[in-house]
């Protein structure tokens, strides 16, 4: 029997802390280079957002100003139309992209003849490259462009995609077009997982296809639907490439989103204060809308279950 | 079922299976016919399905974009460093975790998701700054290091999972027979983490090649990569659709090919790290 303070577990507490300290010992490295390039950035990027600080006034220097630079951002009409544009490209994408994602992958997963290749082509607008695929449909969102074209032969007409709400609706366009895939490829990935002879059984009890969906696959593939919900999220609440290609935030300033805020207080402003705290703000919307996401599907699942 | 319903139904399917391919392949066969268009019949009215196709917009690409081939050097480059820095560092990392840290796993896991919620742009403002200071804004080590930056955790991650798949009874036979932690791991360990190292590999080379914002911020010229020079096409006295079509059909063309290869491989991927992520 081991004592307390005998010797052998003197000598297991120490080879114990020996080992702790070689698994930090090969962990080091790592833990370096992310202090290095991701942690000290991101503590310097706080930093910034504390101070006034413009690469046009330099002779201005940096100076503390505490989080004046939240105040100006929270009271300027451009930080709440920027927020208030994420928001609806987010909403917008979701609600159109996670349905088809799902209808398809009910489809493809009835293994008929041909699947093999129509998942192929789905999955092909996800390996571009996001840059030109947003060059790609600037190409095809042109007024006298192919999409057009065909809205003219289905006579509803042509439109001025470079106007406030059709600029927004063309962004949402191009991320449901490059992004249904990944919401089909995971909700794809959960059917796989669903044990066959369960809907078997539901079948012979005489539950229909709609209640078998509803009732047996919906609930079990929740996890599957929390993921892509909270990923697509936090991707399309960061939205850059697509909004600064496909319309620049045009016409105006009208369709910039949160991170085209911060890119031009940045890069056409120079106004690194006031760029460091929206995008501060902006990390803060995205935590708060995942974690608004995990508490909800979480409490509706011990709900279900209870 | 009766069988005629069953046909019915089976028919459905591929009509659905279609409008939807149609609506994904369409802007993708619209963009390949357009370069071997003119840039007038490009955005002609009505837009022309039938031409005589030209091949010149694709060695045009070379003249309008400066440096072309060294641009395509430059992406290869920052994609296989940035990724071999990151296997190389995830690998160790991923096996003290696994192996000998039993403290502070959920505070990774938690460092992991708030890397990925932290906004990209908010990481290139100090990124920009810090890298102006140190006199390496237009370098390929400014992309490389931002691009590590924002992907080493994930690679850690991913590579943590596959490690906690290895069985550890080599390990302890190993130890017995004296040999040390780095020969363990390097000898039992990664012989059999060679598929997941893969795997981790072509997700964060993937990653590195579409990047846009962190080379659009950090270079200028000499460094920069394939997706930031689209705009090139687009210029004050006009846009040359057609080079633009042809330029966008060359940085397609590799991926989907490649893409045909691993595509298995990245949905588990992509799979295994959203669920792990």
């Amino acid at each position: 029997m081991v004592v307390r303070g005998s010797p052998e577990r003197q000598r297991a507490r120490r080879l114990r802390w020996k080992r702790i300290a070689t698994g930090f010992a090969f962990m080091a490295p790592a833990i370096a280079v992310l202090c290095a390039v991701l942690l000290y950035p991101i503590a310097y990027n706080v930093w910034l957002s504390l101070h006034s600080y413009n690469l046009s006034e330099l002779y201005l220097g940096k100076h503390w100003v505490g989080l004046h630079n939240y105040w100006l951002e929270l009271h300027d009409a451009f930080f709440w139309r920027a927020l208030r544009n994420s928001a609806i490209v987010t909403a917008a994408s979701l609600c159109i992209e996670l349905p088809i994602g799902m209808g398809l992958a009910l489809l493809l997963n009835r293994r008929l003849r041909g699947h093999a290749i129509f998942r192929f082509f789905f999955f092909l607008p996800l390996m571009l490259v996001p840059a030109v695929t947003a060059y790609m449909w600037r190409f095809l969102f042109q007024y006298t462009g192919i999409l057009n074209y065909f809205l003219g032969e289905l006579h509803i007409g042509r439109i001025n995609w470079s106007s406030t709400t059709a600029g927004l609706a063309s962004v949402v366009v191009l991320s449901v077009w490059e992004n249904t895939p990944f919401s089909l490829i995971v909700l794809l990935a959960g059917l796989q997982s669903i044990d066959p002879e369960i809907l078997a059984a539901a079948h012979v009890d005489g539950a229909d296809g709609w209640r078998r969906f509803r009732y047996i696959v919906l609930p079990l593939m929740r996890q599957f639907i929390l993921i892509v919900l909270v990923i697509r999220t936090m991707d399309l609440l960061r939205l850059f490439e697509e909004g600064y290609i496909l319309t620049g935030g045009g016409p105006g300033r009208s369709t910039e989103t949160l991170s085209q805020l911060v890119y031009t207080q940045m890069f056409t402003f120079f106004d690194v204060g006031r760029g460091s705290a929206i995008s501060i703000m902006e990390g803060v919307v995205v935590v708060g809308a995942t974690l608004i996401l995990f508490l909800t599907l979480r409490v509706r699942a011990g709900q279900r279950s209870a | 079922m009766t069988r005629a319903k069953r046909h019915a139904a089976t028919s459905t399917i591929y009509t659905l299976l279609m409008i939807y391919a149609v609506w994904t392949l369409f802007p993708i066969v619209w963009v390949v016919l357009s370069s071997f268009k003119t840039n007038a019949q490009a955005l002609s009215v009505p837009p022309k399905f039938f031409f005589t196709p030209t091949t010149a917009n694709y060695p045009d690409v070379f003249h309008t974009i400066s440096g072309f081939s060294g641009v395509i050097v430059n992406s290869v480059v920052i994609a296989a460093a940035g990724t071999a820095a990151i296997i190389v560092l995830s690998v160790p990392a991923a096996y003290g975790l696994s192996r000998m840290v039993t403290i502070g796993r959920n505070a990774l896991g938690f460092g992991i998701m708030s890397a990925r919620t932290f906004p990209t742009i908010g990481l290139a403002i100090p990124l920009f700054l810090l890298m102006q200071d140190a006199h390496l804004l237009d370098t390929r080590v400014s992309v490389i290091a931002a691009n590590v930056a924002f992907s080493l955790p994930f690679g850690i991650w991913m590579i943590y999972g596959f490690v906690e798949a290895v069985p550890r009874e080599l390990e302890e036979a190993a130890a017995l027979d004296g040999c040390t932690r780095i020969g363990t791991l390097l000898r039992i360990v990664l012989p059999q983490l060679l598929p997941g190292i893969g795997a981790t590999a072509i997700l964060t080379a993937i990653v590195a090649w579409r990047e846009y914002l962190f080379p659009l911020v950090l270079t200028t010229r000499n460094a920069r990569t394939l997706p930031v020079v689209a705009g090139s096409f687009i210029t004050d006295f006009g846009t040359d659709w057609s080079g633009l079509c042809a330029y966008a059909v060359m940085t397609m063309l590799p991926v989907a090919i490649f893409g045909a290869f691993v595509s298995k491989y990245l949905a588990r991927g992509f799979v295994s790290g959203a669920v792990k992520g």
